[in-house]
């Protein structure tokens, strides 16, 4: 624990604020959750796609996998059923998050 | 792919449920000008802009709207009462195809194509070209776009040529991002253009004097067309897929341009 830069005491140099509420829209935000989305999705060997920055693929053997994120928002496209559970599973140890399974809506836009 | 649920609750929204449908976005007789009408008071252009940004989410999965959403889209800071009634007539075409959503298919095909289009000089009070692009992967739409252009062109040639060099450019994205992904395509992009002198102009520079003010995307286009990876192809006007984004079009050819983009539903 630090103190935040720009909110130092030099008197009490190992006092830290007592955090009450999370700010939400915090500029900071962002780019903290993209940090430790992708850590994680290349964790788990994930690359990220230069030409579209929320997009991960992930190839090994026959198994290829596309995850397409937006946020909090996630698709996965998987060559395999096994494979979208086996990623569930992990990031269910990092994540709290839920399974709306086949994919019939994103951002307002509807699938068939 | 479609935005039936967001479609109908834009309609409610603006209280148009109940309007009339009409068949084409815009009117084809018409040209929108900046200063045409009475100004909007505060309140209303707050309305004329949340309604516009509403329209705009729409356009992605309805091409059909692009253009007259860009159109609408360039008063957003001094909208006047006849601008407002261009976005009334987009939310009554909106009402009328609520359903409407893009198809994808599975294929063989693994072309990367796309149709560049022009309208030159088409703005009235600048004098700027709209221009617009449509590309396909296979016999799929993936990304296309609708907008004026950033500066004034002298000829037909030069619009549609920056034309090209912007079709260009997302092409080289897609096909990066498909070499990236692992995806095969075919080696040589496919770019149709229905101006023959911006197409001889990719191939040999011809009229210098003309043309050399273009010359960072003339250079641009011509190194992508000298290394193989891009093939401008004459097409003509009346087949012209990227028409729609870039004029009002009637609703025999916004039929066209529907069926061409793959734009089922409604």
């Amino acid at each position: 624990m630090r103190q935040p830069p720009g909110y130092e005491d030099k008197q009490h140099l190992t006092y830290v604020c007592k955090l009450d509420k999370a700010l939400y829209g915090l500029k900071q935000a962002p780019r903290a959750w993209y940090a430790r989305l992708c850590g994680k999705l290349v964790q788990l060997g994930f690359i990220p796609s230069k030409g579209d920055t929320s997009l991960f693929f992930y190839h090994k053997g026959d198994t290829t996998i596309f995850v397409l994120v937006y946020v909090d928002d996630i698709i996965v496209a998987s060559s395999s059923f096994a494979a979208t559970k086996a990623l569930l599973k992990d990031l269910e140890a990092d994540f709290a998050l839920k399974d709306l399974g086949d994919l019939h809506f994103f951002l307002g836009i509807e699938v068939k | 792919m479609s935005q039936q649920r967001y479609a109908t609750d834009v309609v409610k929204q603006t209280n148009m449920w109940n309007c009339r449908p009409v068949d084409t976005p815009n009117s084809a007789s018409e040209k929108l000008s900046l200063n045409d009408g009475e100004k909007l008071g505060e309140t209303d252009s707050t309305k004329y802009r949340s309604v516009v940004g509403a329209l705009q989410y729409l356009t992605l999965t309805r091409p059909d709207l692009s253009f007259a959403v860009n159109k609408v889209c360039q008063f957003l800071h001094s909208s006047t009462i006849v601008h407002w009634s261009a976005v009334k007539r987009i939310l009554w075409y909106v009402k009328g195809t609520l359903g409407m959503g893009l198809q994808l298919r599975s294929s063989s095909s693994t072309l990367v194509s796309a149709f560049s289009d022009v309208d030159w000089a088409g703005c009235v009070d600048d004098r700027r070209s709209t221009r617009g692009f449509a590309v396909f992967f296979g016999p799929n739409l993936v990304t296309w776009s609708a907008r004026k252009q950033p500066t004034v062109s002298r000829s037909s040639t030069e619009a549609e040529y920056k034309s090209l060099a912007n079709a260009t450019a997302e092409m080289m994205w897609i096909q990066r991002l498909l070499t990236e992904l692992g995806i095969s395509h075919s080696p040589v992009a496919w770019l149709w253009c229905d101006n023959i002198g911006a197409k001889y102009l990719s191939a040999n520079p011809v009229f210098h004097a003309r043309t050399k003010h273009i010359e960072i995307d003339f250079h641009f286009v011509r190194e992508r067309v000298a290394q193989k990876p891009l093939d401008i192809r004459f097409i003509n006007t009346s087949d012209q897929v990227a028409d729609g984004f870039t004029k009002p079009i009637s609703a025999a050819k916004l039929r066209e341009f529907r069926f061409n983009l793959n734009l089922v539903g409604g």
